[in-house]
């Protein structure tokens, strides 16, 4: 009798421990966010909410019209003013009418003017749900949030999707993890910094646009794109664009101080050794423009307090291949590589020079040499960790770099 | 004489003994259970930069508190320590620190048992309720061991493959991310923080010294205990290690501090080949199975003591009598904060000094009557004069 009763109970146990009881969660119930913006309220808006999100909802029902030749958007935007973050979410639910699920949100991204003012509730909220990974990614975008989740990528269903592949697999931005960036802002020896997102019309870049006004900087990294539409037409416009990638927003703590960009912006990459198989192009006197292509880089910097001065020694070893080069040239010859390779590691040493340069004018060690010194001289750091900023901002920097120029391509001399 | 009788009429009978290679994976409910969820936390806030020279260090050094169970075990082969501490100080005073050893382990098993409704509540079920998990765990853990310890043993020798191998696998699948940065510099604020580390993690052997001192008149041959001892503790020790340095190697002593339980954050990290992600599921799930391995462990040894202390109380009754106060101390636990806040304490401040305590006195006791000294083992003369 003890034992059928026992077994009764682990039955029932089982049974209620399965799908259903308290915590289920039944699919059609469930508003899928993919991705989530953060800017700033609009004007006019009531005083009290400081929070203004976006969400970009996975449409469940357009996946199945998809699947049967039918047409519609797969994902759909919509925002909601709030007191922080979490009201927000509430008052956008009361608008959907379904539990809004953050299990397949993969990016959060935040204007700049959002960051500007501190990412502090944002990170908190983010980071306090049990239901979002530290893997997620954090973008700033240069212009408004909900503009990027609104854009239609033309290679990929929804902006979020298109965006991670560039972050994972076409390594052209600044990659990092949410809860890495998390911990960067938190330490003591290292600031925090994300990538740059904006929004380009399809079709490439237009001069036209240009002279219009257009932010949009001819191609270049960082160039920062959109954001300048206002009022009504910026949603219409944005259904017309596309994402674009390029600059490092700079973080002190919780906020944001700047921005890096163009080659300042390579400089960073190039220094967190994220530049593995991009192209580099440049300008030079010998060979007017020319591109290589990075293949290995291997960044080691040193720190040192020198009568009350920081010295940064950045030493860049590297090895690249030609992939362009403007002006004639015969690679067999082993002084044109030997020449190649010079103008490549001044040029490499510059842009992370120039990238250290641009973070000393924010006061912001976006490199962690704070770490460098912590973990070299524990007892020297804890000396200096109070006045870390303006010892950094006042810091001397020396950038050198050395490689090989491993191949030419599949050529070795250019037709004159 | 009583010893002997009162070990025939265990639970089970003869099905309560276990070969070594059991007492090994019984052992691991103590020493790996659900300790990498919370211990990463507690030592990491501690020791910070030198949390991850912390555990293998303690496990190390504390291997010396096992040394009177050993000792006990050779002396009474086949007794318990609710058994042994009778005969060497006497039956007042050796109730009284069984009873004392069974207080403790009490208060530990509340907590670990509140402690695992609350991982299963945040990890998985958020919506349900604490009282279900509880009342849910303590069924089963009575299931369990009515069915006796042998059951128990091979259900641990089962399912500790799959929670070892989930620790394993995510100890391997977190490696590309470790960023050895996160482990320097070490030994700058001296070897305080290690120390009391270790000392955090000395709770966890005189918990485990309890457990064994109890486990050992279950093994097929008393002879073994030594082996399926120390192995049950440094293997433990070193897969504690590799998980606190993986977690510590990703996330660094800072953040590390601040998860409730960086293993699960660690779990919900880690990928395959930028393919497979979001395998915390699957990893949680094994840890809540340790979680009930760990449980039952605790009911045990609290029930098998009472038993020991009343011999006229039956295993399954006094199993339910330890249930209730059990029960009723993982109920009371106002919040999340008050349980990591009572964990430190108990096993700092009160299962440590209890069990040195109580090994120091049942050694020193031991010595003075002369029980300790080389020759026949004192339950083998018991045994022999009885037949």
């Amino acid at each position: 009798m003890m034992q059928k009763l026992a077994v009764f109970f682990v039955i029932l146990a089982v049974i209620l421990n399965i799908t259903g009881c308290w915590s289920q969660k039944n699919m059609s119930d469930l508003a899928f966010v993919m991705g989530i913006g953060f800017d700033v309220p609009p004007e006019g808006a009531d005083a009290q909410m400081h929070e203004y999100l976006s969400l970009q909802i996975a449409v469940t029902s357009a996946f199945v019209q998809e699947a049967t030749g039918g047409a519609g958007g797969v994902a759909w935007v919509t925002s909601a003013l709030g007191k922080g973050p979490a009201d927000a979410e509430q008052s956008i639910a009361r608008q959907i009418g379904r539990v809004v699920f953050y299990g397949h949100t993969a990016a959060i991204l935040v204007s700049k003017e959002r960051a500007e003012k501190g990412l502090r509730g944002i990170l908190d909220a983010i980071e306090r749900y049990p239901g979002f990974r530290r893997s997620i990614r954090l973008f700033i975008v240069d212009g408004k949030a909900k503009d990027v989740l609104e854009a239609q990528p033309k290679l990929d269903q929804i902006s979020i999707a298109a965006m991670l592949r560039m972050v994972r697999h076409t390594g052209i931005t600044y990659d990092i993890p949410f809860g890495d960036f998390v911990a960067q802002t938190e330490s003591e020896t290292i600031e925090g910094a994300l990538p740059i997102a904006g929004t380009v019309p399809p079709g490439g870049y237009s001069t036209e646009k240009k002279e219009a006004g257009s932010e949009v900087g001819g191609g270049q990294e960082g160039g920062g794109a959109g954001g300048k539409q206002s009022g009504s037409d910026s949603s219409k416009q944005s259904q017309e664009k596309i994402v674009h990638m390029g600059g490092v927003a700079v973080f002190r703590e919780k906020k944001m101080v700047g921005t890096l960009e163009g080659q300042a912006s390579n400089g960073f990459l190039l220094f967190k050794e994220q530049f593995h198989n991009r192209i580099y192009a440049f300008e030079t006197d010998e060979f007017g423009d020319m591109s290589v292509i990075i293949r290995m880089l291997n960044v080691k910097p040193d720190v040192n307090i020198v009568k009350g001065r920081l010295q940064i020694r950045i030493k860049t070893v590297f090895s690249a291949g030609v992939v362009h080069v403007e002006t004639a040239q015969d690679f067999t010859d082993k002084h044109i590589r030997e020449k190649v390779t010079r103008v490549l590691a001044g040029e490499l040493a510059d842009a992370i020079k120039q990238a250290v340069t641009k973070a000393q004018s924010y006061g912001s060690d976006v490199f962690g040499f704070g770490g460098q010194l912590f973990r070299k001289n524990p007892k020297l750091w804890k000396q200096y960790r109070e006045t870390w900023p303006e010892l950094f901002s006042n810091a001397e920097v020396q950038s050198d770099a050395s490689g090989t120029i491993i191949r030419t391509g599949i050529i070795r001399q250019s037709s004159s | 004489m009583k010893a002997v009788s009162r070990m025939s009429s265990s639970p089970k009978g003869s099905k309560t003994e276990i070969s070594s290679y059991q007492g090994v994976m019984v052992s691991f409910s103590i020493t790996i259970g659900t300790l990498f969820i919370t211990i990463t936390r507690e030592v990491g806030s501690i020791s910070g930069m030198e949390a991850y020279i912390a555990v293998p260090a303690a496990y190390l050094i504390m291997t010396i508190l096992l040394v009177p169970v050993f000792l006990f075990s050779s002396r009474f082969p086949g007794k318990r320590i609710g058994e042994y501490s009778q005969i060497i100080l006497g039956g007042f005073f050796g109730k009284l620190l069984s009873l004392a050893l069974m207080a403790v382990m009490m208060a530990v098993a509340a907590l670990v048992l509140r402690n695992t409704a609350e991982f299963w509540g945040a990890a998985l079920m958020p919506e349900t309720p604490v009282w279900f998990f509880l009342v849910t765990l303590l069924i089963l853990v009575i299931y369990t061991l009515m069915n006796g310890f042998e059951v128990y043993a091979r259900v641990c020798q089962v399912l500790f493959m799959i929670v070892i191998g989930s620790l394993l696998f995510l100890v391997i699948a977190s490696l590309i991310k470790v960023d050895l940065e996160n482990l320097l510099p070490v030994f700058y604020r001296g070897w305080e923080p290690l120390l009391r580390g270790c000392l955090r993690v000395a709770g966890i052997a005189a918990q485990y010294a309890v457990f064994s001192a109890v486990i050992c008149g279950h093994l097929r041959d008393a002879r073994t205990i030594a082996a399926t001892g120390l192995k049950g503790w440094l293997i433990a020790g070193l897969l504690l290690s590799l998980i606190m340095l993986a977690v510590q190697g990703v996330f660094g002593p800072q953040q590390m501090a601040k998860f409730v339980s960086p293993p699960l954050e660690l779990a919900k990290i880690i990928e395959i080949g930028g393919v497979a992600r979001g395998l915390e599921a699957l990893l949680v799930s094994s840890w809540i199975i340790a979680a009930f391995l760990q449980i039952t462990a605790y009911f045990y040894t609290t029930a098998i003591i009472m038993t020991d202390v009343f011999p006229r109380i039956s295993f399954p009754t006094s199993l339910l009598i330890v249930s209730a106060p059990i029960f009723a101390g993982a109920y009371l636990v106002n919040d999340q904060e008050q349980l990591f806040a009572l964990f430190p304490v108990l096993r700092t401040y009160l299962i440590l000094p209890v069990a040195i305590t109580a090994f120091g006195l049942l050694i020193t006791v031991a010595f003075l009557r002369g029980m300790l000294k080389n020759g026949t083992p004192s339950g083998q003369k018991e045994r022999e004069g009885m037949e």
